[in-house]
């Protein structure tokens, strides 16, 4: 008897030990995602003014999702779902179940609710919009989740500092740096690349507004690759940021305005959670940074443990990045895909002992990638799916940029695990 | 307030025709050669021939006498066929448009960013230099862009903007062409700002008070030994600097970076407030900046806010009205004050003024001037 207690008692602890709840991707999905958004939070400097603002907003779009949820619930489908599911096992090919029509009906109408909230959380989005910054509008635009965010996100260009560049920058430098002969071969693709990154974070473009960007795109390049140095200097942050300038109104197939990144991360069920928190612990009379500021030593290095100083030889230090150069690239006409003057090849590619072919797989395999690696971030790919804030991001994962989506890879693998197919997979994503 | 408004009165024509102007004065000086090169060969001014031959700079309390085919500390300016030379005259190696408030210039508003240039080499070797890549280069080293000092105005012009920004490292050791580009940009009503470590002699200082508008000075230090050890210079020379600038009437605003274990003893900064007050007055607008490792010192942590905050603090009760603090957006210290009343009067975030409530300069609850350029029409701040 004592002895099948103890077995009972092993069964059951190492049943316990294996038995994972059934929501465990998703609440680590979750974590990951709150995380991600304090980085955020961190990296915008909010005011309190903007912060109390932009948490009423959140809660606000929180409620007309609860709300499109509720209507949805009310047509109460899943009968007619699971009823439609069941007689697909057993109906003929050519005679499919009637409850298919309800079916597709039901499906339209919620469609339509969500369509409808969407509208509604875009409005929200105007409002999150006029209340920040633009630059950090252009922080948010930019920002990709991530566990540990990048340098240069938690320290933003200072006081006196000369370079500022945006995250755009690699794909800019990629347009005016190509050599003129791979540009030739490349460049209408590559910018045919940009346009697609782009349609994959705004959503399907309708055939009009898709040509109109890429005329755009080509025009652009084409000034890019013409400008004199000392112009691409003084302008290249705003060429940068009108790299990927698109209407988000009326630009979708769906008819429905799709919410952007603001709503993605700053209406999101996430920030609903968390900005009331961070509101709390910032602005609350008591607030953490006052702690901190009473707690203050006299000097900085009485507070901190100092690491060891280095060798103040500058000649150890880490190598002059690439400066600009003096030459400046001839123009051509417009009409041309492959600007650049010959001439004034201004690559920084190695061209010794290169073949075309290294170059052409080169241009595809790294340098391509590189320059959009922080901006195919792709949160959504359904409709329904986004507007209630299941998220579910796309990266391209490279640690040379420095930060790391682990939430899709964590999801993605979930849904494998399930027998799903996570939606990065997906090679032409669903139109919303 | 009048000037500003009609600051798009000369036309571009008259401005070209002005330009045409000095640049034929220019081009028939002897000195108007400009190199596409990695060196310009323009003569420097500031120079002493001493009783051994030897030629001596007196622009900086550096004096640096170099032998022919060499540089002074600064690298921008050599000994070149015997002759005295600026190798940086017309060359600069960054050229980008910023914010005046990175500068960090507060108290003076003007309509949108500031052209903002800079050439190779520094008098001073600052440890944490943040600029180091071409602070501490020569021209030879940085790719440079050929550009006379016309361009450089009619490239603000060609963009609306209203402010050239002499940034990023020194000035001072291009003063020739700074002089230059300064009394074209008066001449098109656009301001000047020279953003200065304040190592420079006096005579030269002086000559810079006609065409400068704007001075910001950096306040590295609060001794000679944190001058001699952490920036290879001496405070003396800036303390005067600092001085001569207040004295000229030229706008003034300071700066200090805080660096932890090197200038943030708040015993020595106390110090170094009062000297403030006692020669500069309590109206001249002193920054408190966050460091972040750089250069020589990354192995020292960023600043904290709370040392940044005690010593606005600190500065605030030796009766400096206005102290900010900077590189930590989103705090307190990034805003003005009135103070008279304390009321917030203008608000800002980053490099960004968000709001002013001031009416030509006045606190709209007390009426308390604020010290300063204010532009009522700033439009909903700078954003």
């Amino acid at each position: 008897m004592k002895q099948a207690v103890i077995l009972i008692m092993i069964l059951m602890l190492t049943a316990a030990a294996h038995a994972v709840p059934a929501n465990y991707i998703d609440e680590m999905g979750g974590v990951v995602e709150e995380i991600s958004l304090l980085n955020l939070l961190r990296g915008l400097y909010l005011s309190e003014e903007q912060a109390k603002k932009i948490a009423e907003l959140a809660q606000e779009a929180e409620n007309i999702r609860a709300g499109a949820s509720q209507e949805i619930a009310q047509l109460d489908s899943m009968p007619s779902l699971t009823r439609l599911r069941d007689e697909l096992y057993t109906a003929l090919a050519e005679e499919p179940p009637a409850i298919r029509t309800e079916v597709v009906k039901l499906d339209n109408r919620a469609h339509e609710i969500t369509g409808v909230a969407l509208d509604k959380i875009a409005r929200l989005e105007d409002e999150v919009r006029n209340a920040l910054t633009h630059g950090q509008q252009k922080i948010v635009w930019e920002f990709v989740p991530c566990i540990v965010p990048e340098l240069d996100f938690e320290n933003p260009v200072r006081t006196g500092q000369a370079e500022a560049s945006s995250r755009l920058m690699p794909a800019l430098k990629l347009i005016r740096e190509t050599p003129e002969d791979l540009w030739k071969r490349h460049g209408q693709d590559y910018l045919d690349h940009i346009l697609k990154v782009t349609e994959q974070e705004v959503g399907k473009l309708t055939d009009d507004v898709r040509e109109d960007m890429r005329r755009r795109l080509v025009k652009h390049a084409w000034k890019i690759r013409k400008m004199k140095e000392a112009d691409f200097m003084i302008n290249r942050n705003k060429l940068a940021e009108d790299l990927l300038l698109v209407n988000r109104e009326h630009t979708l197939r769906s008819g429905y305005r799709i919410t952007g990144k603001i709503s993605r991360f700053l209406l999101s069920p996430h920030a609903a959670r968390v900005l009331p928190q961070w509101v709390a612990i910032h602005f609350s009379k008591e607030s953490a940074g006052a702690k901190i500021d009473n707690s203050i030593a006299a000097t900085a290095s009485e507070a901190l443990p100092l690491a060891q100083p280095i060798a103040a030889d500058p000649t150890s230090l880490p190598a002059n990045p690439p400066a600009p150069t003096m030459q400046a690239p001839a123009a051509s006409s417009p009409s041309s895909v492959s600007p650049v003057d010959p001439k004034s090849d201004q690559s920084s590619l190695p061209v010794e002992n290169r073949t075309a072919d290294d170059a052409d797989t080169k241009f595809w395999s790294e340098l391509v990638p590189k320059s959009l690696a922080r901006l195919a971030e792709t949160p959504y790919y359904n409709h329904i799916y986004h507007a209630f804030g299941r998220t579910h991001s796309q990266t391209w994962f490279d640690e040379e940029d420095k930060y790391v989506d682990i939430s899709s890879i964590i999801t993605g693998a979930g849904e494998i695990l399930n027998g799903g197919r996570p939606s990065y997979y997906t090679l032409t994503p669903g139109e919303p | 307030m009048k000037s500003e408004n009609n600051f798009w009165s000369i036309s571009r024509r008259s401005f070209l025709q002005t330009s045409a102007l000095f640049a034929g004065a220019y081009a028939l000086s002897s000195a108007s050669k400009l190199l596409a090169g990695n060196e310009s060969d323009f003569p420097a001014q500031y120079v002493l021939q001493l009783p051994d031959g030897r030629l001596q700079c007196q622009l900086c309390p550096n004096l640096c006498t170099p032998a022919e085919g060499e540089n002074g500390t600064c690298r921008a300016r050599g000994i070149r066929n015997g002759q005295f030379t600026s190798l940086v005259y017309g060359l600069p190696c960054v050229i980008a448009v910023d914010p005046v408030e990175k500068m960090p210039l507060f108290h003076y508003h003007v309509h949108g960013p500031a052209l903002a240039i800079s050439t190779a080499g520094c008098n001073l070797v600052c440890q944490y230099c943040q600029n180091w890549q071409f602070s501490q280069k020569s021209p030879a080293e940085t790719a440079n862009f050929a550009m006379s000092p016309s361009d450089i105005v009619l490239r603000a012009i060609d963009m609306q903007l209203r402010t050239i920004g002499f940034f990023y490292t020194e000035p001072t050791i291009y003063i020739e062409y700074m002089k230059d580009v300064a009394r074209l940009a008066k001449q098109s009503n656009i301001k000047t700002v020279m953003v200065t470590a304040g190592y420079i002699n006096a005579e030269p200082l002086k000559d810079l008070f006609e065409v400068i508008d704007i001075f910001v000075v950096g306040y590295k230090g609060f001794t000679e030994a944190f001058y001699a050890d952490t920036i290879a210079g001496k405070l003396d020379p800036v303390k005067n600097a600092l001085i001569a600038i207040k004295d000229s009437g030229r706008h003034l605003e300071v700066v200090s970076l805080l660096i932890p274990e090197k200038n943030d003893d708040m015993e020595v900064f106390k110090a170094g407030a009062e000297w403030f007050v006692k020669n500069l007055g309590p109206d001249v607008p002193w920054h408190f900046s966050r460091f972040v490792p750089e250069f020589m010192l990354k192995n020292l942590p960023p600043t904290p806010n709370g040392v940044l905050e005690t010593a606005r603090k600190l500065a605030i009760a030796a009766g400096i009205k206005y102290a900010y603090t900077g590189n930590n957006p989103g705090q307190e210290g990034n805003h003005t004050y009135c103070p008279g009343c304390s009321k917030k009067v203008v608000e800002r975030l980053g490099f960004k003024v968000l709001r002013s409530f001031l009416s030509a300069g006045k606190c709209p609850d007390c009426g308390c001037q604020i010290p300063g350029v204010w532009l009522d029409d700033l439009p909903n701040g700078n954003i």
